[in-house]
């Protein structure tokens, strides 16, 4: 019976064994959680990350979708155009100013052309989308560095900015779009990205390409035809950035997208 | 006894471990589980976007295969496979359906429409198409090579038909009405546009106007309808007199024969008919029409005093012979490089390019060189040199490179181009009964070394040895000669 009573007492673990394996216990779980830590941070950067990358290509194939629809029904499909202009497309891309008086202007770059629209970082698509609503306008504009959608029905009196303009029309639709953002943040991105921002200057999402003879060339390079009705293409660039700086690196994240719309239709 | 704690402590411990190891595999499949949520959201984001991309690319290949193979010069062109798939002269009645067909794995070619029914075709048109006018043809976009096939664009059907103001919900007319019947043209020549235009009766500068739509499933179910209103494009050569001669200096020496007649008004004489199309004799233009590049009245006077019978050259209301300088011709035709032009582009989509140059020099071609042709299958011959023909009959698009001689019982139905070098000469000695119906055109676009002109040469034209029954404008056979160089786009819009 003692014996068997002192077996009984010696069953715990002395002070030291216990002390050492909950040392060893706290090394491990340290260990394991300092790592857990650091890939949730990663986790979390990495998915917003691709949560402003996937929201940047939804965006893109859009306006990609948008600007290869546009343009329906064409002038040609009348033998007599219909009273109000409503029912029809003049142009696939439309324009500011001169739209309601029949002037067109000229598409430059950086405020080199005469257009307020099609611009660098604005342009409206003008067609029947096929969504029951006849003949529509759709617009993107960046404003800060939010790019926003709007939809509007084409109206026969008034101009396609001012119909997109009416409060309710232009809703966010891509955030984090740093395209035209300020020198200082370029200098900035340029530091991590050196291929972004080309030359320091703030990178235009909407490049036209309009027709030229017998090639196609840069709008702005397209001497007497540059303007929004001979748009053939639009090259599409967006530079998305991620709110949140890499967890490890500290370092800016961002993405560029770049995207090409075809216009279908005929211009006029 | 002594074992009896022990034993007791070992059994009380004994379903620890199992709970311990439950509890970390819980936490571990909760870990799993919420990482491969999170990452299965990702991945189906990418693949709606990439499917959405790829229907639309699909269903836009059918198109594109329907477009290029309604052409006559491509190797795939729909008669090749099934005759008379689309009528010979281009046009396609309201109500004629043709789908090309384009099952993928596992799929049969006789089911398709069963499986991925045509619901688009009764919204357009009010009804499903009578089974009698619909014909199908598969695609040629899978390829079996080796025992292996190769699937192309997923797109199922294509389907191509007559577009007609209530098919497009368009009212092209603006009289408020959307006319079921009536198949709609694209005519080049309207006023102030070039645009649709709803008429049972074209005029000849109008093409109909046909709808192609394609409709693509991915394997995911991702589906897509696109469309596109597309309508021949031919090179538009307009003529502005039944015979044209365009040069310095013309020397003319006409039939002397009582049956032959130079006559510019639209439909004269015997030509065969061109389906869908009816000349109008109201259009009636010169018989005989020249320029005067080197100023007065030189040519026509030259070609009046050449005429033997000047009562049989009739035509635009003007006084006997009907000889006109007064004439406007089609750009293309007006200087030896547009038309040095006008001869590269008639080439590359040309039936047959005769004889095979030898050595630089220019060869003659005769009757045996020509390739098979008929009223119902035109063709587009160019004959780089000289053609000497003898009683032959041919239909279509012309052009000598070099002089045109004929003799016997011969004849063309179309227009002929005969644009030489040096002096051109058109030179007939024919009998028998056959016409020349349509337009003919002389012109000298190369000194006799083979340099372009800086103006158009000089040209003879010589029928004193006979012409047969003589030659007659056609606007029809005009406008059935030119061969289609493509299927211009007029819209293309997403259905669904």
């Amino acid at each position: 019976m003692k014996r068997a009573q002192k077996q009984n007492k010696e069953t715990g673990f002395t002070l030291i064994e216990l002390m050492t394996s909950v040392s060893i216990f706290i090394v491990i779980s340290g260990a394991i959680f300092g790592l857990l830590g650091t890939s949730q941070k990663l986790f979390r950067t990495e998915s917003q990350l691709l949560s402003s990358f996937q929201e940047a290509r939804l965006g893109m194939d859009q306006i990609v979708r948008d600007s290869n629809a546009s343009g329906y029904p064409p002038v040609n499909h009348f033998s007599t155009l219909p009273a109000l202009s409503s029912s029809y497309v003049i142009s696939p891309v439309a324009w500011m100013p001169g739209y309601l008086t029949p002037a067109s202007c000229t598409i430059g770059t950086a405020g080199g052309g005469t257009c307020t629209t099609p611009g660098d970082f604005d342009v409206i698509f003008e067609g029947d989308f096929n969504d029951g609503s006849g003949v529509e306008w759709i617009r993107y504009q960046l404003q800060g560095t939010t790019l926003y959608r709007g939809v509007a029905l084409k109206s026969a009196v008034a101009d396609p900015v001012a119909t997109t303009n009416v409060a309710g029309v232009m809703l966010p639709y891509v955030t984090n779009v740093m395209n035209n953002t300020s020198s200082a943040q370029i200098a900035a991105i340029r530091a991590s990205y050196p291929a972004m921002f080309p030359g320091g200057a703030a990178q235009p999402i909407f490049q036209f390409i309009c027709d030229s003879g017998t090639s196609t060339v840069l709008c702005q390079n397209a001497v007497g035809s540059n303007s929004p009705s001979n748009v053939r293409d639009i090259e599409i660039t967006l530079i998305v950035m991620s709110p949140q700086r890499d967890a490890q690196t500290n370092r800016l994240r961002l993405v560029e997208l770049n995207g090409r719309g075809h216009r279908n239709n005929p211009n006029q | 006894m002594k074992s009896n704690p022990i034993g007791r402590r070992k059994e009380s411990e004994s379903g620890v471990a199992l709970l311990i190891a439950i509890f970390v595999l819980m936490l571990i499949s909760v870990v799993a589980i919420s990482l491969m949520v999170a990452s299965g959201g990702e991945s189906a984001l990418a693949g709606n976007y990439r499917s959405s991309a790829s229907v639309y690319l699909a269903a836009t290949a059918g198109l594109e295969e329907a477009r290029g193979r309604m052409l006559s010069g491509n190797s795939d062109y729909f008669n090749n496979t099934v005759a008379g798939f689309i009528p010979a002269s281009g046009s396609l009645p309201v109500g004629q359906v043709r789908y090309i067909l384009n099952p993928g794995p596992g799929e049969a070619l006789g089911s398709l429409l069963t499986t991925y029914p045509d619901t688009e075709y009764a919204t357009e048109f009010g009804a499903a198409p009578l089974s009698a006018a619909v014909q199908t043809i598969a695609s040629v976009s899978t390829v079996t090579s080796g025992g292996t096939t190769y699937y192309g664009p997923l797109f199922k059907w294509v389907r191509i038909n007559a577009a007609t103001e209530k098919s497009l919900k368009t009212d092209v007319n603006s009289d408020s009405i959307l006319d079921l019947v009536t198949p709609l043209y694209y005519d080049s020549g309207h006023v102030p546009k070039p645009s649709l235009v709803v008429t049972a009766t074209p005029p000849a500068s109008a093409n109909q106007a046909l709808e192609i739509t394609a409709l693509a499933i991915l394997p995911n179910g991702s589906q897509k309808t696109v469309q596109y209103v597309v309508a021949p494009l031919t090179i538009n050569l307009n003529f502005p007199s039944a015979l044209t001669l365009s040069g310095k200096n013309i020397a003319f020496s006409g039939a002397n024969s009582n049956v032959y007649y130079a006559d510019g008004t639209d439909g004269d004489g015997n030509p065969p008919a061109v389906p869908g199309c009816t000349p109008n004799p109201l259009n009636s233009l010169p018989a005989i029409g020249v320029t005067e590049p080197l100023g007065g009245t030189g040519n026509k006077d030259a070609v009046t005093a050449g005429i033997p019978r000047p009562d049989h050259y009739s035509g635009a209301g003007l006084p006997t012979p009907s000889v006109s300088d007064a004439i406007t011709l089609n750009s293309s035709l007006q200087t030896p490089a547009s038309l040095n032009t006008l001869v590269q582009t008639i080439s590359q989509y040309a039936t047959i390019i005769t004889p095979t140059p030898s050595g630089g020099l220019l060869g003659t071609a005769t009757d045996s060189d020509l390739p098979p042709m008929s009223a119902t299958n035109p063709a587009t011959v160019v004959v780089d040199g000289n053609l000497n023909l003898s009683s032959f009959v041919g239909y279509g698009l012309l052009v000598v490179t070099g002089n045109l001689a004929y003799d016997g019982n011969s004849g063309w139905k179309g227009v002929i181009l005969v644009v030489g070098d040096g002096t051109t000469t058109f030179t007939g000695a024919g009998g028998g009964n056959q016409e020349f119906d349509g337009a003919i055109f002389v012109a000298s676009i190369k000194d006799t070394s083979g340099n372009l002109l800086s103006q158009l040469g000089n040209v003879g034209f010589d029928i004193s040895g006979g012409g047969g029954n003589g030659v007659y404008y056609n606007s029809c056979w005009i406008k059935r000669a030119q061969p289609t160089l493509t299927y211009t786009v007029l819209s293309f819009r997403e259905l669904h």
